[in-house]
């Protein structure tokens, strides 16, 4: 367990803030690195990244309407035992299955419904965030 | 199976089991085989939880044939699956 609360600002250089989220299924531990989007409802990772974790992707818990540039999706939305960032976690939590664009090589989308949880800081002067 | 091939067979464990016992940085990883997807077992972490070490599984530039490895390891529990390279193209914009 990291005993640090301050956390390095990753990713700027490409334009992005980017983490790594700890992902626990019943059977896997995954790190997968995530886009930050304090503007995306609901995390969200890759079918790539569900299959690594040993979750089906075809058998969601639910389906719900998402609203993204491209337009209106039923998105499948699954149910992670546990998922920790910055040194914060929330268990049993609902990710969303999405593909991003083969040109972007990440796992997938930190969004509000872990990040509502907790105090963020984000310090972009001097390049740290803080989850609290 | 014949006697030859079982000795090929033998070394090629034996070389793989080399490889699982072998901890490296994770940065040194990335490093070594560059625009390449790496599946790796994590071992320790940082200070801010990341992956600090870990033993390389598989490396290859097509992302299908490390996902390929990870469905037959699916023994290891604590892993990661990273792209060495840029992770967006060089001068784009992202925009979800």
């Amino acid at each position: 367990m990291n005993s640090v609360n301050r956390f390095p600002l990753v990713g700027l250089a490409q334009g992005m803030v980017l983490t790594v989220g700890d992902f626990y299924s019943s059977t896997q531990r995954l790190r997968a690195i995530l886009l930050l989007d304090t503007g995306s409802s609901i995390t969200t990772l890759t079918p790539t990244a569900m299959h690594r974790l040993g979750l089906d992707p075809q058998n969601p818990q639910e389906h719900r309407i998402t609203h993204v540039w491209g337009g209106v999706h039923q998105t499948p939305i699954l149910i992670m035992p546990r998922l920790r960032v910055f040194g914060q976690e929330r268990c049993n939590i609902e990710v969303a299955c999405g593909d991003l664009p083969p040109a972007i090589k990440l796992d997938g989308v930190l969004g509000l419904n872990f990040l509502q949880h907790f105090d963020l800081r984000i310090n972009f002067r001097d390049a740290y965030i803080e989850l609290c | 199976m014949n006697e030859k091939n079982e000795y090929v067979k033998c070394i090629q464990d034996a070389h793989k089991q080399d490889n699982e016992n072998q901890a490296d940085l994770v940065s040194e990883m990335m490093s070594r085989y560059p625009d390449e997807w790496v599946f790796f077992e994590v071992v320790t972490e940082d200070e801010y939880g990341a992956p600090h070490t870990g033993r390389l599984i598989a490396h290859d530039p097509d992302r299908e044939v490390v996902e390929n490895v990870v469905r037959e390891r699916r023994e290891l529990y604590d892993i990661a699956v990273w792209y060495s390279g840029e992770l967006v193209p060089d001068g784009e914009l992202v925009l979800l």
